[in-house]
C-alpha cells in the first residue's frame, strides 16, 4: 500500500509540474507579464525542464505503482488513460527536442493536463487481474500503442495550430465554425472534471434501483445530481434532484453525466466568451497560433505522423495480434476496439497518401489530424464505455 | 515549384490512356481513387461497430430475433442490410480487393519510373529544375567553395558526385523504396490472410471435454484424442492469499474475479482400432492448456477457452435407513448417463422409476428443463421385505417422502465434473502472416525514418552559384543540417519557398536554434 | 520519355513493347481481381456451414438404438424414398404437442414411402420410456436413442425441436425449426420425395 500512495503522491507532482510549464510555455510564447522585457527563451527553456521533471515524476509513479500491484499498471481505464497522458508528453518532449517550439508546448501540454486530469475521473481502485491481462504482450501491446496515439497525439495539437493560423476570424467559414465546436469539446472535458470534482466532494449523487429490460434488478450510483433515471426506479439514498423517467433501453446513468458535462462545458464556455475573452475562443487564442509559420505547423504534424504511426501499427496492431492470438486464439476477431485501432491507423494513412495528391494538403490535412485524434479518444472512452466488447475492462 | 513526387518523372498512369486496359489501370493506380477506398474502408468499418457482429451475439437465439428483439428497429435494420456479418460481406470484401490492386497497380505505377529517374539522374540541373525545388539560393561563389561544400557534406554521410563545377549530394535513397516495400509486405499479409479462408490452411474446432472424458479432435482429423484429466478455476481469494490482499476492497465491490483458468490433459494418438470398433489409443503426453499458455502439439494448438459454469454430476450415491432399527442400507451408486433401474441391497431393494437431470415442477408434475446433470432428482421405490413398495423424490435440497415409511433415502455422495472448451487449432499461414507484417513494417520504418535528402550546387554565370536542396520530408531539418555548411563555406544560404505563405515576417518562426 | 521516331523499326518496337505491357497490366489485374473473387465465393459459401447442417448439404450418417433396443438403423442403409428426421427432448414443450399429430398421420407418410425418425438428444432411456409412457399415445415409429449427443453434435443441434427432409440420396431437402402441424408434416413428406 506504501507504494501505490506514494505514487499517487507523484503522479499529482507531475501534474504541478506540467501545469506550471503550461503558464511558463504561455509567458514565454505571449510575452505577458507586467515587465514587458520577458526574456522568452528562458521561459521556454525552463517550462521544458519542468515538463521534463514532471515526466520523471510521472515515470516514478508508473514505476511504484507497478511494485505496489504487481503487474504493469496499464490494465485499466483509470492506469492506462493516466498512461496515454504521459506519453503524449513523452511525444511533446520529443517532437519539442526537434523543433524547439514554444508555441507547440502551449498547445500539446494542456491537452496532456485534461487527459491526465480525465484519468483520474476513473476508479484508482487497485483491481485484480483477470487471467487473459496476464501477459507479457499485454504489456507491450499497450504501452506501445499508448506512446504511439501520445505522438500522434501532437500532430492534433500542431494541427489545431495550423487551422487557429490559417482560419480568418472574420468572416463566417467552415473551419471557424468546427474550430470552435473543437474549442467547445475540449472546455466539456475540462468541465466534466470540474463538475465531477465537485459533485463528489459534496456527495450531490444518489443511488436508484429499478428493473432493466431482462427482468433482473439493477442498480445505479450516480456521483452528479440525479437528472434522469430509468422507468420506475427507486431512489435507494441520496437527493432526487429532477429525476425525469426515460424508456429503460436508455443508459440514464451516462446520459446524466453527459448532459452534467455539456451544462457545465456550457457555463464555462459562456464565461469565457463572453465575459472573459469578449471574443470566440478561436480568435483569442489565434495570435498565438501566429507565431508559427503554416508551413512549420504542417511540417510538425507530418513529422508527429511520421514518428507516431509506425510505433502505434506496431504497438496497436502488430503486437495486439501476437497478443490476441495467445490470449484469445485469433489475431483479429473485429472486436470494436480492434476495428477502431484499425479506422485510426486508416485514418493516418489517408493523411499520408492525401499528402502525395495535389491540392489536399494544408487545411485538409490539418483537420485529419484532429480528426485523427478524435477517433484516438473515441477508441479510447466511446468503445469502453459504450460499446461493450472484449476490451470493456480497459 | 516542381512536383518532385517520382522526382518530375513522367507517370505512366498519366499519359493519355489509350484501350480499354489501360483506362482500368490508371483508375486503379490514382491516389484519389486509393483514397476514396480507404475512407469507404474506414466508414465500413465503423458501421460494423454499431452494434455486435454475428459472432458475438449468444449462440441459442438466431440473429434473425436476436437484433429485433435487443435493438429495436435499429436493429432490424442492421440485420437486413446484413451488417450483423459486415466484415465478411462481399461489398467489404470487394473494397479490400480494389484496394488491394490498387496498392498493386499504383506501386508498379510508380516505382518503375522513379527508380529510373533516380538511377540515372544528371549531377548538373537545369536552371528550371533547380528554382523548382523547395529549398533554394543564389548568390556569389566559386568552385573552391563547391570543393569545400563537397568535403563538409561527406562529413555528414552525404554521398556526393561531382560534374565539374556542379555537385549533387545525397542521402538515404533507399528511402524512398520505403513504401513500395511496406506495400509488398501488407499484399503478402493479405495473401495469407486470404488464404486462411481455405479450410486446408486454417481449421478450428471448439471441442467441450467433461473431466474424465476422452474426445476426437475433429481439427487433426481424428488423428488425435485428448482427455480432460481436470478442470482448474483459482479465483483471487484476498483472506487467504496475502498477495492478493491488496485486491481486497476492489473484490468486495466487484465481486470474485477469477485469476486463472486451467485444464490438465492428456494427449493420445490413434493407432488403429479395436475390435469392437473402438480406437486404439496411445498416450503421446500429458500437459495443460491454461489462458495465454495453449498447448501444443505436432502443428495444432490447444487453448483455453471457455467453461461451462456450472458442473454436471457424473454419480450420485444414496444408502437407506431403517428408522426402526437404525440399519443402514448400502451406499449404492446411480451414474447419471447410464442409470441401473434396480439396487439389490439385500434386505431391502430400490427402483429408479425415473431420473430428471435438470429438476423442475412443470404443470404441477416432476420434470426436466434440460438433458444436462446440473440439479438432478430422482424418483425410487423402496421394496421393503413385507413386500410393500415406499415412494420417494429426492433432488437437491428436497425430498419428498410419505411420513409413515419405514425406509428413507439419504444423500451419501456425489461425483462432479466440470467441462471445459478447448479451442483446437491449426494455422498454417502464421508464417506467411508474420513474414508479410515483418517486411510492411520494414517498409514503414524505411520510409519514416529515413527522409531522402537531396543538394544540387551549380555555377550560374561567371561568379554565381545556386544551391538547391530536395527532401521528401521535414525541409527544416534539411535546412538545419546543410545551411550552416552553406554558411561556413560561404556559399549563399538557401530560402524555404513555402508552401503555404511567403514568411513576410521573419520573426514568425519561433525556431530557436537556427536564426 | 523516348521521342517518337519516324524510322518504322522503332514504331514497330515500341508497339511490340506496349502490347506486351498492356498484357502484363491485364494480369496482374486478373490475378488480384480472380484471388478477391474466390475468396468472397468461399466466404458466401462458409457463411452457412457453421457447423450446422442445413439445407443442401449431405446428411451425416449414423447407427442408433431404438428406445425398446430392438432394432438399430443407420441412415445410409435406408431403403425408404424419403425421410423425415427429427430431433427432441422430454424437456421441450413443442416436442410434446408434436408427437400426438405425427403418431396421427405416420401411416399416411409410410404410405408415401417416407419415414419419421424421432432422435431424442442425449437423455436416459429411462427418462425417454417414462415420458412415452405418459404421452397417453401408442408411438408407432421409431424413436432413437442418441445418449451420447454425437448425433446432435454432427447435426449442429441448437433449437428443439428441428426436422431435417431428407431425399432419397441422402441430401438435406430443408432444415424446419418449430412445432409440426399436420400440414406441415404433410408438406414436408412431399418435398422429401
Amino acid at each position: 500500500m506504501e507504494w501505490i500512495q506514494w505514487s499517487s503522491r507523484l503522479l499529482l507532482i507531475a501534474f504541478i509540474l506540467y501545469a506550471i510549464a503550461t503558464v511558463l510555455f504561455t509567458i514565454a510564447v505571449s510575452g505577458m507579464r507586467k515587465d514587458r522585457n520577458v526574456n522568452r527563451v528562458a521561459y521556454g527553456k525552463i517550462a521544458f525542464i519542468l515538463a521534463v521533471i514532471g515526466f520523471i515524476a510521472q515515470t516514478g509513479y508508473f514505476i511504484m505503482r507497478w511494485a505496489g500491484v504487481g503487474y504493469a499498471p496499464v490494465s485499466n481505464l483509470y492506469e492506462y488513460t493516466t498512461f496515454f497522458g504521459m506519453m503524449m508528453v513523452l511525444g511533446f518532449l520529443v517532437v519539442y527536442g526537434i523543433y524547439k517550439n514554444d508555441v507547440l508546448g502551449l498547445f500539446a501540454m494542456p491537452v496532456a493536463l485534461l487527459v491526465i486530469a480525465f484519468a483520474s475521473m476513473f476508479s484508482s481502485d487497485v483491481a485484480p487481474l483477470i487471467p487473459a491481462l496476464n501477459s507479457v504482450w499485454l504489456k507491450i501491446h499497450v504501452t506501445t500503442a499508448a506512446l504511439g496515439q501520445g505522438i500522434l497525439a501532437i500532430s492534433f495539437a500542431s494541427g489545431l495550430i495550423f487551422l487557429l493560423n490559417e482560419t480568418s476570424m472574420r468572416e463566417r467559414s467552415k473551419s471557424r465554425t468546427w474550430l470552435e465546436v473543437t474549442m467547445f469539446v475540449l472546455i466539456c472535458t475540462l468541465g466534466f472534471i470540474l463538475v465531477s470534482m465537485l459533485f463528489k466532494g459534496i456527495g450531490a449523487g444518489g443511488v436508484v434501483e429499478f428493473t432493466n429490460d431482462r427482468g433482473g434488478q439493477e442498480t445505479y450510483e450516480y456521483f452528479m445530481p440525479i437528472l434522469f433515471v430509468p422507468e420506475g426506479a427507486q431512489l435507494l439514498s441520496g437527493a432526487s434532484g429532477l429525476s425525469l423517467e426515460l424508456p429503460n433501453f436508455i443508459n440514464t446513468l451516462k446520459l446524466n453525466t453527459l448532459l452534467w458535462s455539456v451544462i457545465s462545458g456550457l457555463v464555462l464556455y459562456v464565461l469565457l466568451r463572453f465575459v472573459i475573452l469578449r471574443k470566440r475562443i478561436a480568435e483569442s487564442l489565434q495570435p498565438l497560433a501566429k507565431k508559427v509559420s503554416l508551413d512549420l505547423a504542417d511540417e510538425i504534424s507530418y513529422r508527429s505522423v511520421a514518428i507516431g504511426l509506425p510505433v502505434f501499427i506496431l504497438g496497436g496492431l502488430i503486437f495486439a495480434m501476437i497478443w490476441a492470438q495467445i490470449a484469445w486464439n485469433r489475431f483479429w476477431g473485429w472486436d470494436p476496439k480492434e476495428v477502431w485501432a484499425l479506422i485510426t491507423m486508416l485514418i493516418y494513412i489517408y493523411y499520408l497518401h492525401m499528402r502525395i495528391q495535389r491540392g489536399w494538403t494544408g487545411t485538409k490535412a490539418a483537420w485529419l489530424c484532429v480528426g485523427g485524434f478524435a477517433v484516438i479518444m473515441f477508441n479510447l472512452v466511446f468503445v469502453n464505455l459504450v460499446i461493450a466488447g472484449l476490451h470493456s475492462y480497459a | 515549384m516542381l512536383d518532385m513526387k517520382y522526382d518530375g518523372a513522367d507517370l505512366r498512369s498519366k499519359r493519355r490512356p489509350k484501350s480499354w486496359i489501360d483506362r482500368v489501370w490508371s483508375f486503379f493506380a490514382s491516389v484519389k481513387v486509393g483514397l476514396w477506398l480507404i475512407g469507404l474502408i474506414i466508414v465500413g468499418s465503423a458501421v460494423g461497430t454499431i452494434f455486435p457482429q454475428e459472432m458475438y451475439i449468444p449462440q441459442q437465439l438466431p440473429a434473425s430475433q436476436y437484433y429485433t428483439q435487443e435493438y429495436g428497429t435499429a436493429g432490424t435494420i442492421y440485420y437486413s442490410l446484413g451488417f450483423h456479418n459486415l466484415y465478411t460481406s462481399w461489398w467489404y470484401i470487394s473494397l479490400i480487393v480494389m484496394l488491394t490492386l490498387s496498392l498493386i497497380v499504383a506501386s508498379i505505377d510508380r516505382l518503375v519510373p522513379l527508380y529510373k529517374a533516380l538511377k540515372y539522374q544528371p549531377v548538373r540541373r537545369t536552371d528550371r529544375f533547380m528554382r523548382g525545388q523547395r529549398l533554394i539560393g543564389e548568390g556569389n561563389g566559386s568552385e573552391a567553395q563547391i570543393d569545400m561544400m563537397e568535403q563538409s557534406l561527406k562529413a555528414k554521410r552525404y554521398r556526393v558526385k561531382r560534374d565539374g563545377d556542379a555537385l549533387l549530394a545525397e542521402k538515404h535513397r533507399f528511402g524512398r523504396w520505403g513504401p513500395y516495400v511496406n506495400h509488398v509486405g501488407l499484399v503478402i499479409f493479405f495473401i495469407g490472410a486470404m488464404l486462411r479462408v481455405f479450410p486446408s490452411f486454417h481449421v478450428d474446432t471448439l471441442e467441450w471435454v467433461r473431466e474424465g472424458d476422452t474426445v476426437a479432435l475433429e481439427a487433426t482429423g481424428d488423428e488425435y484424442y485428448i482427455r480432460n484429466d481436470q478442470f482448474i478455476l483459482e479465483m483471487y481469494d484476498p483472506e487467504n492469499n496475502e498477495e492478493d490482499a491488496k485486491f481486497a476492497e476492489a473484490i468486495e465491490k466487484a465481486g470474485a474475479v477469477p485469476k486463472n483458468y486451467e485444464t490438465e490433459l492428456t494427449l493420445f494418438k490413434k493407432t488403429g482400432t479395436n475390435e469392437d470398433g473402438s480406437p486404439r489409443l496411445e498416450e503421446v503426453e500429458t500437459g495443460s492448456t491454461k489462458v495465454n499458455h495453449p498447448f501444443k502439439f505436432d502443428k495444432y494448438e490447444v487453448y483455453q477457452e471457455q467453461y461451462s459454469s456450472r458442473p454436471e454430476f457424473l454419480s450420485m450415491s444414496f444408502s437407506v435407513g431403517d428408522k426402526e432399527t437404525g440399519d443402514i442400507y448400502g451406499p449404492f451408486t446411480v451414474d447419471m448417463n447410464d442409470p441401473e433401474t434396480t439396487y439389490d441391497l439385500g434386505e431391502v431393494a430400490v427402483s429408479l422409476r425415473d431420473l430428471y437431470p435438470d429438476f423442475e415442477v412443470r404443470n404441477g408434475e416432476p420434470d426436466t428443463k434440460s438433458p444436462r446433470a446440473l440439479n438432478p432428482a430422482f424418483f425410487f421405490t423402496v421394496d421393503t421385505p413385507e413386500g410393500a413398495s415406499e415412494s420417494n423424490l429426492i433432488g437437491i435440497r428436497m425430498n419428498v417422502a410419505d411420513e409413515n415409511n419405514r425406509y428413507a433415502i439419504q444423500f451419501a455422495g456425489t461425483e462432479m465434473a466440470s467441462t471445459s472448451g478447448l479451442r483446437v487449432k491449426s494455422d498454417s499461414t502464421y508464417p506467411i502472416l508474420i513474414v508479410g507484417g515483418t517486411i510492411f513494417m520494414i517498409g514503414i520504418v524505411m520510409g519514416m525514418y529515413w527522409p531522402h535528402r537531396r543538394v544540387w550546387i551549380r555555377r550560374h554565370g561567371e561568379t554565381d552559384v545556386l544551391v538547391a536542396g530536395f527532401t521528401n520530408k521535414n525541409p527544416s531539418s534539411l535546412r538545419r543540417e546543410v545551411s550552416p555548411l552553406l554558411e561556413k563555406a560561404g556559399l549563399p544560404i538557401w530560402e524555404d519557398q513555402a508552401m503555404f505563405e511567403k514568411q513576410t515576417d521573419a520573426n514568425s518562426t519561433n525556431e530557436r536554434g537556427e536564426s | 520519355m523516348t521521342k517518337e521516331s519516324k524510322s518504322g523499326d522503332r514504331m514497330q518496337q515500341a508497339m511490340a513493347h506496349k502490347k506486351k505491357r498492356s498484357f502484363w497490366r491485364l494480369m496482374v489485374m486478373t490475378m488480384v481481381l480472380f484471388a478477391g473473387a474466390v475468396v468472397v465465393m468461399q466466404l458466401i459459401e462458409q457463411a452457412g456451414s457453421d457447423g450446422r447442417v442445413a439445407a443442401g448439404d449431405d446428411a451425416p450418417n449414423f447407427k442408433l438404438v431404438s428406445l425398446d433396443g430392438a432394432t438399430m438403423v443407420e441412415r445410409e442403409t435406408y431403403e425408404g424414398k424419403g425421410l423425415l428426421l427429427n430431433f427432441w427432448g422430454t424437456f421441450c414443450e413443442p416436442c410434446k404437442k408434436e408427437m400426438p399429430v405425427v403418431q396421427a398421420n405416420y401411416s399416411a407418410l409410410q404410405d408415401m414411402g417416407v419415414d419419421f425418425w424421432a432422435v431424442n438428444v442425449g437423455e436416459t432411456p429411462l427418462r425417454v420410456d417414462n415420458f412415452v409412457n405418459d404421452l397417453g399415445v401408442d408411438l408407432d415409429y421409431p424413436i432413437l436413442m442418441d445418449t451420447r449427443s454425437e448425433v446432435e453434435k454432427a447435426y449442429g443441434i441448437y433449437n428443439l425441436p428441428v426436422t431435417f427432409v431428407i431425399d432419397e440420396n441422402g441430401k438435406v431437402i430443408e432444415k424446419y425449426e418449430g412445432e409440426l402441424t399436420k400440414e406441415k408434416l404433410m408438406e414436408l413428406a412431399e418435398k422429401s420425395l
